[in-house]
């Protein structure tokens, strides 16, 4: 470990020494915001109360170092639970060889779908007040290493079609940003074109083997026996004048000697269209788990958001939307919440 | 039959006079810095290096990429022509791409002159100002004409 921190803290030094000193840019995300269950309960069966709350605090920073490397480093303070934590979400060094190949070493989100690497922790930039049920981050009830920790080649706009790709190893399940449990690092592909203008059709695809007694950062819990992980998504995104449409389908699948193979699907559509500063909105968000599986905490959800974003300030919106569905765990739900996210 | 020429002149002066106030403002034109190699690109190439989708110019050097104020009157008019949005859309736009690490941090100026200055003097940078506030940057020419 020592010699990788000495390896790059050598690359670093060399790279300004070679280029004086790099142009540098400190940005950061923030939101608060309120929810009040109409009707609804919570996994203890209780009644959901309504709450104040604040969201991520972002802070982040991009560093072009020389002309081809670039860094990119964002950390995140956020509550889990009652505590105060700090979370290192990205760390990413980039070498730029032409338009379609560029090498990036560090930790991401993981290249699957469009959603997980379009929208990261800023809420001022995702259209919804909050990510769907497929993309949800790990620590808050997610079913993906949304994160991941590697080595990965990306290109963009080759082609007629504008063809682009990533293309990424890494530490799967059950490792940290530090180290591995085992040998058996995880893929994951990314192919996408945009045929027209504005229109996006992409196809994703993970594999991972989770060995037995990995601690998996979705229940913090183990996986009793060796897993194969594979997740297959397909995605449309439209961008056409005031219209956004973005639609991902996932389905997850793990296989392993006492389950066979279990099959998971996670659906989710958000449709906007922008007048002047408002943008009405609608979001569906659906997701089935296999119950045999015991990677997740089965919880079937169905839920439907209807809401509108108002844009405050250039830096600055505000969301609010009305929420109605059904959770297996929770019964039916009906909820109000607002939110208002800036950046800086 | 005085009278009938009369009436059918009015109209066309009519006619022409709105169509005339639905005529975009003075137009646009793009500046780029003496080193850059592609002084004349299509309509969606430049798109694809404002947009962040081309990083690179075809001699393989760096886009650096510099905007005037998005909330000014030239700001939104660029984010209409490059983005197909407001200008505060476009801001968020770009604060997405340098946020997702596809571009280097743009940079932004009040004038269009500031532009212009930044564009003449650093190698490899692109950006859009109106048509008469170019103060003597190179032109790159948009599917053949200097402005669009």
């Amino acid at each position: 470990m020592k010699k990788i921190n000495l390896f790059f803290t050598v690359l670093f030094a060399l790279i300004v020494m070679q280029n004086g000193f790099a142009q540098t840019s400190f940005r950061g995300f923030a939101n608060t915001q309120f929810d009040q269950p109409l009707s609804g309960k919570d996994l203890n069966g209780a009644p959901q109360k309504n709450a104040f709350g604040i969201g991520q605090y972002d802070n982040y920073v991009t560093s072009q170092l020389s002309d081809r490397f670039s860094f990119l480093g964002e950390v995140v303070f956020e509550y889990d639970g009652k505590t105060a934590r700090l979370d290192v979400e990205r760390v990413i060094i980039k070498y730029e060889w032409n338009n379609a190949f560029n090498v990036q070493m560090g930790k991401f989100h993981t290249p699957l779908g469009y959603w997980n690497n379009a929208y990261h922790h800023g809420e001022l930039l995702q259209p919804t007040m909050a990510r769907p049920f497929a993309v949800k981050f790990e620590d808050e009830g997610g079913v993906m290493a949304v994160h991941t920790t590697g080595l990965s080649i990306t290109g963009d706009n080759i082609g007629k079609l504008n063809f682009g790709y990533d293309v990424m190893v890494g530490n799967g399940i059950g490792s940290s940003p530090v180290w591995d449990n085992n040998n058996s690092k995880s893929v994951t592909m990314n192919f996408r074109i945009e045929p027209i203008e504005g229109i996006k059709l992409g196809a994703s695809f993970y594999n991972d083997f989770v060995t037995a007694n990995s601690v998996t950062p979705f229940r913090e819990d183990t996986v009793k026996v060796g897993t194969n992980q594979n997740i297959f998504n397909g995605y449309l995104v439209i961008k056409k004048s005031n219209l956004e449409v973005i639609s991902e389908y996932y389905k997850i699948n793990n296989k392993n000697a006492m389950m066979g193979t279990t099959s998971h699907d996670a659906f989710f559509a958000y449709a906007g269209y922008t007048i002047n500063k408002v943008t009405p909105y609608v979001q569906f968000d659906y997701m089935k788990y296999d119950t045999k599986d015991f990677m997740y905490l089965n919880n079937n959800k169905n839920l439907t958001t209807i809401g509108f974003r108002y844009e405050l300030a250039p830096l600055a919106v505000f969301k609010a939307g009305y929420r109605f569905g059904n959770t297996q765990l929770g019964g039916d739900y009906n909820g109000v919440q607002a939110q208002i996210a800036w950046g800086f | 039959m005085k009278r009938n020429i009369f009436l059918k002149f009015s109209l066309i002066v009519a006619l022409i006079s709105s169509l005339m106030s639905f005529a975009p403002a003075g137009g646009l034109s793009v500046v780029i810095n003496g080193s850059v190699p592609n002084k004349d690109m299509t309509m969606v190439e430049l798109k694809a290096f404002m947009k962040g989708t081309k990083t690179r110019w075809s001699d393989n050097s760096k886009v650096n990429l510099v905007f005037v104020n998005p909330t000014s009157s030239v700001g939104n008019q660029v984010a209409k022509a490059v983005f197909g949005t407001s200008g505060s859309e476009m801001n968020k736009a770009l604060l997405a791409l340098a946020f997702q690490g596809k571009i280097s941090a743009p940079k932004f100026f009040d004038s269009e002159e500031e532009v212009a200055k930044y564009v003449k003097n650093t190698p490899g940078t692109i950006g859009i100002v109106g048509t008469d506030a170019t103060s003597g940057a190179t032109k790159a020419k948009i599917n053949g004409a200097d402005s669009f």
